[in-house]
């Protein structure tokens, strides 16, 4: 079965001060229709940089992606040029990712009238589109001030899938929402996923919302996959020692769960001095001789499970 | 701000709460409607000479007295007024669309551009603006066109500078990522997503900007570089005054009392609006 999104070595950099700064490392992806893919990650990590990427805002350096089997172009600047009537976006700041001074009707009419969708009357479709996120349509006149994180949240998800896009890109859907409101969010989403067959990206550095919502994971440190395959078998079997320090960090609502044992030690490298080696060894509990000098290549292990690590975990 | 409401209802609600604002909005309407009403209120022609009754002090007749040759100085500074509105409606409007203009393609262009158009800006400024105002007459000789045209040339700078910095951090906002990332186009997200974010500050730049633009009318005209006698300006009833300050002082009262009026008037409600729009000032300073 081809993947919806198909990336290869996709690379980002920016230029800096005496060089270059690569935040995108090369990473490699595929999701498939009605999937759910997480990206996981500490700040900084790239996350939302190979997000924007994807969607055409940040300048692409290097690689190939491929949207249902295209390739996609770049423009003049180096950035990808997707179909955006099926690509979405969505921004971690629910509130500052609309327009101040639109009402939510005009905000959500905005998709149809970008893309001069003739058979629809786009303010008609607001109040469609209001009601399926479960906002009432006295929610139309409103501003984006006056209302809470979790109803701006809905109308982000609402204007996302307005033009009923095959891959939803949702950068943090959950960040600064309250517990509750973020659960009703993650099953809007996958109610709607299911409605429309979606695909979709989830940026997030909240594991819980991984094992809630995705089959397939990726683990990002300093702008490449460490780890990525089945989220499933990565929380029951992390294979890179980062994996299982990560998930040891996150707290477990289980009182007689014992505390992880693998503790992380320091900060996250600077990306403008990528570590030689195996880019985790500053941090990596069971560090050897061999990671400091060499590069771990990606190692395969079952269907779509890869690694970085020359002595993975074995549990 | 919890219920709904508009734009106008906000300011008004803002106003109520600042006493030395309304003041400002108050004088500012009132002025407005004198110079707006002046043909009508004005007693008498501003043109007619009366050399028998000249520099007299106020009466019942000449609320104001007359100047050095006898034309009642009430009604030379109301029509005054409509010369100092004129000025300033037209200079300021097309200022600031055309500082509207450069500031977006500023903010939101190339580096390249943004960088000749910013050195633009800073090479106009830096002429003294009477010293340009000067040699422009010499060029051209003294009209109201003029000084409408070295006004506008030393404004766009001002609002093409503010536009430029309100775009710059509008487009790495949220909401503009957002629109690109739908496919908008760059004119669609200026005219409806920058555009609206950016007009709160320019109308109050605006009318913080008609009491620079009335005094710098008043000042040429005082210099006579502006409007040609007999045409009042008040800028040229206080030049008449000057020479005559001996005999009296009030044309010179009559034609410096508006200049303090607007100039009070335009920057307490300037203030004021900014209070109201700029939520990073507001609450600062009470």
């Amino acid at each position: 079965m081809s993947a919806l999104l198909s990336v290869n070595d996709l690379r980002v950099r920016y230029p800096v001060r005496g060089g270059f700064v690569d935040v995108v490392h090369g990473v490699s992806l595929d999701i498939k229709r009605g999937e759910t893919t997480a990206i996981v990650g500490e700040s900084g990590s790239g996350k939302t940089t190979l997000a924007m990427a994807l969607c055409g805002l940040a300048p692409v350096y290097g690689g190939e992606v491929r949207f249902e089997g295209e390739l996609l172009q770049r423009d003049r600047k180096n950035r990808l040029n997707p179909d955006r009537k099926r690509v979405a976006l969505m921004f971690q700041d629910p509130v500052g990712s609309l327009n101040p001074r639109m009402t939510v009707r005009k905000a959500l009419a905005e998709p149809f009238r970008i893309h001069k969708v003739e058979s629809a009357d786009p303010d008609r479709e607001a109040l469609g589109l209001l009601d399926k996120v479960g906002l009432g349509e006295d929610f139309a006149d409103r501003y984006p001030h006056q209302l809470s994180g979790g109803q701006a949240r809905r109308v982000g998800v609402a204007r996302a899938l307005a033009l009923r896009p095959h891959l939803l890109i949702a950068d943090e859907p959950t960040a600064g929402l309250d517990v509750s409101v973020q659960g009703e969010v993650l099953n809007l989403l996958s109610q709607l996923q299911q409605e429309m067959g979606l695909g979709i990206l989830v940026i997030t550095h909240n594991l819980n919302i991984v094992r809630h919502v995705a089959d397939r994971m990726a683990i990002m440190y300093l702008g490449r996959f460490i780890e990525q395959g089945d989220s499933q078998q990565i929380f029951s079997q992390p294979r890179h020692p980062y994996t299982a320090a990560l998930l040891a960090a996150n707290p477990s609502p289980d009182p007689d769960a014992q505390p992880g044992e693998i503790e992380l030690k320091g900060d996250v490298p600077s990306l403008l001095q990528r570590p030689p080696g195996c880019e985790f060894h500053t941090r990596c509990p069971g560090v050897r001789e061999k990671c400091r000098g060499l590069f771990p290549e990606v190692s395969i292990d079952g269907e779509h499970r890869q690694y970085h690590c020359f002595y993975p975990l074995d549990n | 701000m919890s219920k709904p409401r508009g734009l106008i209802a906000h300011t008004w609600s803002g106003l109520k709460k600042d006493p030395l604002g309304m003041a400002g909005f108050v004088l500012v309407s009132f002025i407005l409607l004198l110079t707006i009403l002046a043909p009508w209120l004005a007693p008498y022609d501003p043109l007619d000479v009366n050399v028998h009754n000249r520099l007299s002090g106020p009466s019942a007749a000449h609320w104001l007295g007359t100047d050095q040759l006898g034309r009642d100085i009430l009604s030379r500074v109301l029509y005054g007024g409509q010369v100092a509105l004129k000025v300033s409606l037209v200079a300021i409007s097309v200022a600031m669309a055309i500082g509207l203009l450069l500031g977006m393609l500023a903010g939101l262009g190339p580096r390249w551009l943004d960088r000749v158009l910013v050195i633009g800006f800073d090479t106009v400024r830096s002429f003294p603006t009477i010293m340009f105002a000067l040699a422009i007459v010499a060029l051209t000789g003294p009209s109201l066109n003029t000084v409408i045209g070295v006004i506008i040339i030393t404004s766009i700078p001002v609002y093409a500078r503010v536009v430029r910095t309100q775009t710059r951090a509008l487009r790495q906002r949220d909401f503009i990522l957002a629109e690109r990332a739908m496919g908008a186009s760059t004119g669609r997200i200026l005219r409806d997503h920058v555009l609206p974010n950016i007009a709160a500050p320019l109308f109050i730049l605006a009318s913080m900007d008609v009491p620079a633009v009335v005094g710098m009318e008043a000042g040429l005209s005082f210099l006579g570089l502006g409007v040609s006698p007999p045409t009042p300006s008040w800028g040229s009833i206080l030049n008449d005054g000057y020479s005559y300050l001996r005999n009296s002082p009030w044309p010179i009262i009559a034609g410096g009392i508006p200049l303090i009026a607007v100039t009070l008037g335009f920057t307490f409600f300037g203030e004021s609006l900014r209070d109201i729009f700029d939520p990073k000032l507001r609450g600062k300073d009470r």
